[in-house]
């Protein structure tokens, strides 16, 4: 457990009289978690108290340590962080906006001139998707906007089409 | 939230050994591919940070529905500073997939 306690004095701060109480109660609530965790889950708590601890490890290192070891000892899995199975997230999409207004803007702009770029070429989504390297079914979920394309896509489609990648996506 | 749309990309999971599929860029990581962790590369620069790295795990669970979309869950996400992980950071996704795996079994 003394690991688990170093960490705690590192999450808290140096002990003061004020916080004496707090301090206490929280101790002996990672105190009971790690105690009434499974061999596994400590073995978990005392790698991650290691990395803490360790002089070489960096700044983005220890936070991830924490977060990591917090993790084990009060699971959440639902809060929005690390560990959410991706059809969960993907389920969040029907009641809360995942993508801003200006992002809807642009999608719909670029697959209105990649379609009608397309039609003055006569061009299909499977020429274009050889052209650029990708799948024909990812040709079509980028026009009908299922997923939305990284910079690079877009540079490569302006490309193919003889198109200008901030007219199809603007800034 | 641009972050999360990249990595709903997994979705349509390309299976096999890296490669691109819509228009992602993955990869196993090396030191831990074999636990079914891998990384998606966000080519986009994004809130003033590059060379994103979603760091995700996929369970061998599809054998027994292969029909099923694949069951993806992210790990972490970081901005790769160095060519190769970090051996600490190799470590923290090995503990998270631990974390994922505890989780599966409670369930």
């Amino acid at each position: 457990m003394g690991p688990v306690i170093d960490k705690f004095e590192r999450s808290v701060g140096p002990k003061t009289e004020r916080h004496s109480v707090e301090m206490f109660a929280e101790l002996l609530k990672w105190q009971k978690a790690y105690d009434s965790a499974s061999p596994e889950i400590r073995d978990i708590v005392d790698t991650m108290v290691h990395i803490i601890n360790d002089p070489t490890a960096d700044e983005e290192e220890r936070l991830a340590a924490i977060d990591t070891l917090e993790e084990a000892l009060f699971p959440t899995f639902t809060n929005g962080e690390y560990g959410i199975p991706l059809d969960d997230t993907f389920a969040d999409n029907k009641g809360i906006p995942l993508i801003d207004e200006a992002a809807r803007r642009n999608e719909k702009i670029f697959a209105r001139k990649v379609k009608a770029a397309m039609k003055r070429r006569g061009m299909t989504q499977a020429q274009l998707a050889k052209k650029i390297g990708i799948g024909q079914s990812a040709v079509a979920m980028l026009l009908s906007r299922t997923c939305r394309p990284q910079k690079a896509t877009v540079g490569r489609i302006a490309k193919a089409l003889d198109l200008d990648p901030n007219d199809l996506w603007p800034e | 939230m641009v972050l999360r749309e990249h990595a709903l990309k997994l979705r349509f999971w390309p299976g096999g050994r890296g490669g691109q599929s819509v228009d992602i860029n993955w990869d196993w990581i090396h030191a831990c591919g074999h636990l079914g962790i891998g990384e998606l590369r966000v080519e986009d620069t994004i809130g003033g940070h590059n060379n994103l790295r979603i760091i995700f795990f996929k369970p061998d669970t599809d054998k027994s529905s292969p029909d099923a979309m694949p069951l993806i869950w992210i790990l972490r996400v970081l901005q790769k500073k160095t060519q190769s992980f970090m051996q600490n950071e190799i470590v923290i996704f090995k503990a998270r997939r631990a974390l994922v795996m505890n989780y599966m079994r409670n369930q």
